[in-house]
């Protein structure tokens, strides 16, 4: 329990350090988006900017700001003086839950391609999970996304972009992650419309995790596979699967499950392409259009916040997860 | 490893395999396209019509936004005291009936329809139409937000002293001096009618991202850079729309929006990749639609700075270039050649031989204005695809070559487009290739903006050109207090010929409006004054 308290506790300054710096960052760059909103009239700015406090020294804003995101508010943006924390937690959402689809997808395709080649290595089955993972990191995901989607089309499969088609309305849902809700609600039509739109954008979100996942799976348990005790088991009469499954594929999971984490981590932030490239209504593309391209620090600041917080809980859980896996580190802890 | 190579050569030849078999599609002529969709006679009630653009819009509040994006949503949203005729240029009657002019010209009234209700409840009225210039016209205002910005009320209403209601119910406009423009400005839709209930205290911040107006749609969710969803107004004035909902949605990638359309996520959209012409044309699912664009792309000259103080320089540049190359180059062939600084399509424009592409020529006028060997220079251009310059780098590359024959060795300057706008409105470049897409449908929005020395004050220049012409300034200004709409029209007439010889800037093309719609949808009108209304559309059965 110790262990995990004190994981738990170390994010917090990890989040403050992170904020701190994109904040710094932000503030040397040159130009906003007030600069924009104001050209016409300087003298505005100048007042405008006194009362939104943007002439504090950069200690007193950094700490209004973590006082404000402390309390839910993450400020408003410097082009249309609207709050940006609801929207970006709305993107958040989508984005978790195409990043969450996407992962379940490579962990389910990768770790089963990875376990796969293992056992059979140098087999037929092994060099068509190497060509699946080499086509899967090589492929550039733009590429790979417009590519499904001229499929998808000529197959008549009805392809949508946006989360859901447009005729359903969601007024009523609490949350922004409509898949995971609906059921909850009884709204099973929303329910197979985010699946249906989740698909494409999930299958070429997936490819490079899932090829990451296949190789180090293959890579971790053909040591493990290898190694004394699993002759043993092997050798006391236990079935392969059993071994594979239960002994094997245990002590493979650590490096397995570590890589995970980092993926999924990338994933958010680097669903952007994606997430462009199908229209998702995402952090990603959020971030890089309302944020970055128009120049709005609290949009920039905000948005990468939120991306790093949950990067830092990832892998909080996967440290949580070590101890699950391996008593060792739990005992190694105490 | 061999597998992988064999299978991936199998896929290329696979892929290459096909396209033999197929025979190319033909590129549509632009200029030859319709500009509407068939009229809809039988309607199939109660549908979303969903329409794909290239980004979402920045705010709702029409005094406020510039963007594009922005002023389609908003055209739907609210109605304006006059209009154009849809698919025309034609100023006509709208929340105003009629309207009359004192003598002088400066005293306007206006009489205003009286079965107006806001999508809010409360009444439309001439208190709604005071309201809502004040707002914009009069500092410190108390429906101001601190930090709003009026953009278009100190530019295109400078001129209006005081907006009056009267007791008979209707407006009364005086103006500081007579402005010709005036009625044309006020089909703008930064003058679309607002309701002052919606400016109280409490709720005046929140109007740009809920905005009430009286509109053939009530505005309903804003899902930022997702969607942006307006429902009919059933009880709107001019008659209920034919489908129950409108959905904006931003789609970035042009081929993605593209695919979205053929595959019925989308019904209508903008800004298609000009690749895809031909492929478009050749799709039965779907419809394109054009018309010569009120825009203009050109190539500016510091006519301040040496060598472009010299006319003769400046005309050697104008026959340096070769326009239909540039079109072939930098446009896919989709663009017609501009030999105004008035684009073709703008009324006033006055038709002129244009010049050809003439080496021996320009060489001869560098020669005689001191400059036998050419000269070096810089060329800036700006980053961002605009519908008037929709490949940067290619129209950039082909100028520079065309300069380059005439022995001008122009080095190119790319900058992020906002660092470019601010740049060129310092001055700091020696040419630069910009353009204008038209606010308000009068000549006076690309000459005057363009080249009046009024508008070339260092660091808010339009006329990037920084040109001082004082004849074509007389008369631009004897112009805009021309009600008289032949003497106007001769006005500019000679501006532009003086233009054309003092060659401030060189007019390159001016680029169609293209949209694609799929056939089932019926009704839809391009509006060439920009902007997109709805109101018509529907399904055929």
């Amino acid at each position: 329990m110790t262990y995990a308290l004190r994981r738990v506790l170390l994010t917090l300054p990890l989040l403050l350090v992170v904020s701190l710096l994109v904040f710094a960052l932000t503030d040397v760059l040159p130009g906003d988006a007030a600069d924009r909103r104001f050209e016409k009239h300087p003298e505005m700015m100048e007042k405008w900017r006194a009362e939104r406090g943007l002439d504090d020294p950069l200690p007193v804003r950094w700490v209004r700001y973590v006082r404000g995101v402390a309390g839910g508010d993450f400020d408003r943006s410097y082009l249309t003086d609207q709050p940006v924390g609801p929207d970006l937690l709305k993107k958040l959402q989508a984005t978790f839950e195409l990043t969450i689809f996407a992962m379940i997808i490579a962990i389910l395709v990768g770790g089963a391609v990875g376990i796969l080649s293992a056992v059979f290595p140098r087999s037929p089955l092994d060099y068509a999970g190497s060509l699946l993972a080499m086509c899967g990191i090589s492929m550039p995901v733009f590429w790979l996304g417009m590519l499904l989607m001229v499929f998808a089309v000529d197959m008549g499969f009805e392809y949508g972009s946006d989360r859901f088609h447009q005729d359903l309305t969601v007024d009523e849902f609490s949350t922004a992650l409509y898949l995971l809700e609906s059921p909850f609600r009884g709204r099973f039509d929303v329910f197979f419309s985010c699946l249906k739109h989740l698909l494409l954008p999930g299958v070429a979100l997936a490819t490079i995790p899932m090829a990451v996942i296949t190789r180090m799976t293959r890579a971790s348990m053909l040591e493990e596979i290898r190694k004394d005790y699993a002759t043993t088991a092997r050798a006391k009469g236990l079935r392969r699967r059993k071994v594979v499954l239960k002994h094997v594929l245990r002590n493979a999971l650590i490096p397995i499950t570590t890589i995970t984490g980092l993926q999924f981590g990338q994933l958010m932030g680097g669903a952007v392409l994606t997430e462009t490239v199908f229209s998702w209504p995402g952090l990603g593309s959020y971030l890089v259009q309302k944020g970055v391209l128009a120049r709005d620090t609290p949009v920039i600041v905000g948005g990468v916040v939120l991306i790093a917080g949950t990067f830092v809980v990832v892998n909080l859980v996967v440290d949580l997860l070590y101890a699950v896996i391996d008593p060792r580190v739990r005992k190694g802890a105490a | 490893m061999r597998t992988v190579a064999v299978l991936f050569l199998a896929t290329l030849f696979a892929c290459s395999g096909g396209d033999k078999d197929k025979q190319a599609p033909e590129v549509p002529d632009v200029t030859r396209l319709m500009g509407a969709a068939p009229a809809l006679t039988d309607a199939a009630p109660g549908k979303t019509f969903i329409w794909g653009r290239g980004a979402d819009a920045s705010l709702l509040d029409p005094a406020q936004i510039t963007d594009g994006e922005s002023v389609k949503v908003v055209t739907n949203i609210f109605d304006t005291l006059v209009t154009f005729k849809p698919g025309g240029t034609e100023i006509v009657p709208w929340l105003a009936t009629e309207w009359e002019k004192s003598a002088d010209n400066l005293v306007w009234t206006f009489t205003l329809r009286d079965d107006v209700t806001f999508h809010d409840g409360t009444p439309f009225n001439a208190e709604a139409v005071v309201f809502t210039f004040e707002r914009q016209l009069v500092e410190g205002h108390p429906a101001r937000n601190d930090g709003d910005t009026f953009p278009y009320a100190h530019d295109r209403f400078k001129a209006v002293q005081k907006v009056e209601a009267l007791e008979d119910g209707r407006v009364r406009f005086t103006l500081k001096e007579p402005y010709a423009p005036f009625l044309s400005a006020l089909a703008l839709f930064s003058t679309s009618i607002v309701p002052p209930s919606a400016f109280t205290a409490d709720k005046k911040r929140s109007f740009a991202s809920a905005p009430v107006g009286t509109g053939p749609f009530v505005f309903e969710s804003w899902d930022r850079d997702s969607r942006i969803v307006l429902r009919a107004n059933p009880d709107y004035w001019g008659g209920v729309p034919q489908v129950e909902r409108v959905i904006f949605r931003p789609i970035q990638n042009a081929q993605a929006r593209l695919q979205e359309l053929r595959s019925g996520g989308i019904h209508g959209m903008d800004s298609p990749d000009l690749n895809d012409l031909a492929a478009i044309h050749a799709d039965r699912r779907l419809r394109l639609l054009g018309r010569p664009g009120i825009n203009l792309c050109y190539l500016a000259m510091h006519t301040l700075k040496k060598p472009f103080d010299d006319h003769r320089v400046r005309q050697a540049v104008a026959y340096a270039i070769d326009k239909e190359g540039l079109i072939e180059a930098g446009y896919n062939g989709c663009a017609e050649p501009a030999p105004s600084m008035c684009p073709v399509s703008m009324r006033g424009h006055h038709p002129m031989h244009d010049r050809r592409r003439d080496l021996d020529k320009a060489k001869r006028l560098l020669k005689e204005a001191g400059y036998p060997d050419g000269f070096k220079t810089t060329l800036w251009y700006g980053h961002n695809q605009r519908p008037y310059f929709p490949k940067p780098d290619q129209i950039a590359l082909h100028l520079r070559e065309d300069l380059k024959g005439a022995g001008i060795d122009a080095e190119l300057k790319k900058l992020d487009w906002t660092a470019y706008l601010e740049a060129t409105k310092r001055g700091e470049h020696d040419m630069c290739i910009l353009g204008w897409m038209a606010d308000i449908y009068d000549p006076d929005d690309f000459l005057y903006v363009l080249l009046d020395k009024e508008n070339a004050v260092v660091g808010q220049a339009n006329n990037v050109s920084f040109y001082q012409g004082d004849r074509a300034h007389n008369l631009m200004l004897e112009a805009q207090r021309t009600f008289d709409w032949n003497l106007r029209v001769k006005k500019y007439a000679e501006v532009q010929e003086i233009v054309f010889n003092e060659v401030p800037a060189v007019p390159l093309v001016t680029a169609p409006d293209l949209r694609v719609l799929r056939s089932e949808v019926r009704g839809y009108i391009l509006y060439p004054a920009g902007g997109e209304y709805f109101r018509h559309v529907g399904f055929a059965p």
